[in-house]
C-alpha cells in the first residue's frame, strides 16, 4: 500500500459551480493506484466541493441564493456544502457514477485560485 | 494494512430513508478486520447518504417531511425538469445532503453510537435501484 498527495490550484471564475472532475481524475490516472480511497480537501472557507450532476447546478445556484434571502447579503451556498469528501478508486479510476461529477463551489463574484489537496492511498 | 472493497445494490421504494446498517455492518464483518476505515459512496445525485436515529420511525418521515417543505415540487422555481417535478428537488435534497460517509472500524465493528443508523435517502418518487461503494481499509 502506498500514499500519493499534492495540491493543484484551480483558477475559479466568479460565483458558481466548477467541474474539477477531469483535473483531479488526470492526477488519480498518473499515480497508476488500481484499488484505493481519494480524499479531496478544499483550503478555503469561501469555496467548497460537491458531488453534483453537471446539469444541475444553475438551479441549485438560484435555490441557494433564495434560501439565503436578501440579496443585499453575499450568498453564502458554500457553507451548506462540504469542505472534503472522500471518492474510493476501482479499476484505476474514481468510482463516480456515469452522471456525477466532481464541482468545486465558488463563492465570490471575484475570480480567484483555489488550492485543493488530493490525497490518494491504495495500490 | 490491507483494502477491500464491494458495490451494494440497494432497491428503495421510492422517496425516503431506507436503513442500510445491516447489510453494509454484514459485509464488514466479513472483512474480519479488527481496527480501519470504512468508506461508503453513493453513486448517484438524485439519493444520498444519512448517519440517523434509527430508533423511532417517525423521525425519518419528519426529515423528509421537512426536506419536501425545504424544497418544493414547484416548477416555476427550475428550470431542469426533463424526467418530471421532483427531478431539481431530488439533485437539490441530494445537495444538501452527502454522497459519502466514513466510518470507523472499532474492535471489529462499526463505531456507530447506540441510536445510529446508516440511510440511503432515496429523492425520487419512484422506486430505484441504487449503488453504494464500500471501501474499507485496516487490519
Amino acid at each position: 500500500m502506498r500514499q500519493a498527495q499534492d495540491i493543484i490550484n484551480i483558477r475559479t471564475r466568479g460565483q458558481g459551480h466548477h467541474d474539477i472532475t477531469a483535473e483531479v481524475r488526470a492526477w488519480v490516472t498518473r499515480q497508476a493506484v488500481k484499488t484505493g480511497l481519494l480524499t479531496v480537501f478544499i483550503q478555503h472557507v469561501l469555496a467548497s466541493l460537491s458531488v453534483r450532476q453537471n446539469s444541475d447546478r444553475d438551479d441549485l445556484h438560484t435555490f441557494f441564493r433564495r434560501l439565503e434571502g436578501d440579496e443585499e447579503v453575499v450568498p453564502r451556498p458554500a457553507h451548506l456544502y462540504a469542505t472534503q469528501v472522500s471518492i474510493p478508486i476501482r479499476d484505476g479510476d474514481l468510482a463516480l457514477g456515469t452522471r456525477q461529477g466532481l464541482f468545486l463551489l465558488e463563492q465570490l463574484e471575484t475570480a480567484n485560485t483555489r488550492q485543493v489537496v488530493l490525497h490518494l492511498i491504495g495500490e | 494494512m490491507r483494502q477491500v472493497n464491494t458495490t451494494l445494490s440497494i432497491a428503495t421504494p421510492g422517496t425516503g430513508l431506507l436503513e442500510i446498517t445491516e447489510p453494509v455492518r454484514r459485509w464488514v464483518a466479513e472483512q474480519a478486520m479488527h481496527d480501519g476505515l470504512l468508506t461508503l459512496f453513493i453513486r448517484h445525485t438524485s439519493a444520498s447518504l444519512l448517519i440517523q436515529e434509527n430508533a423511532d420511525p417517525a423521525v425519518c418521515s419528519d426529515l423528509d417531511a421537512f426536506f419536501r417543505r425545504l424544497v418544493p415540487e414547484d416548477e416555476r422555481l427550475y428550470r431542469h425538469q426533463e424526467e418530471g417535478p421532483d427531478d431539481m428537488p431530488a439533485h437539490i435534497r441530494s445537495a444538501l445532503t452527502t454522497c459519502q460517509l466514513s466510518v470507523p472500524l472499532v474492535d471489529g465493528g462499526l463505531s456507530l453510537g447506540t441510536w445510529q443508523g446508516i440511510f440511503l435517502f432515496e429523492h425520487r418518487h419512484r422506486p430505484h435501484r441504487r449503488q453504494v461503494v464500500l471501501y474499507l481499509q485496516g487490519e
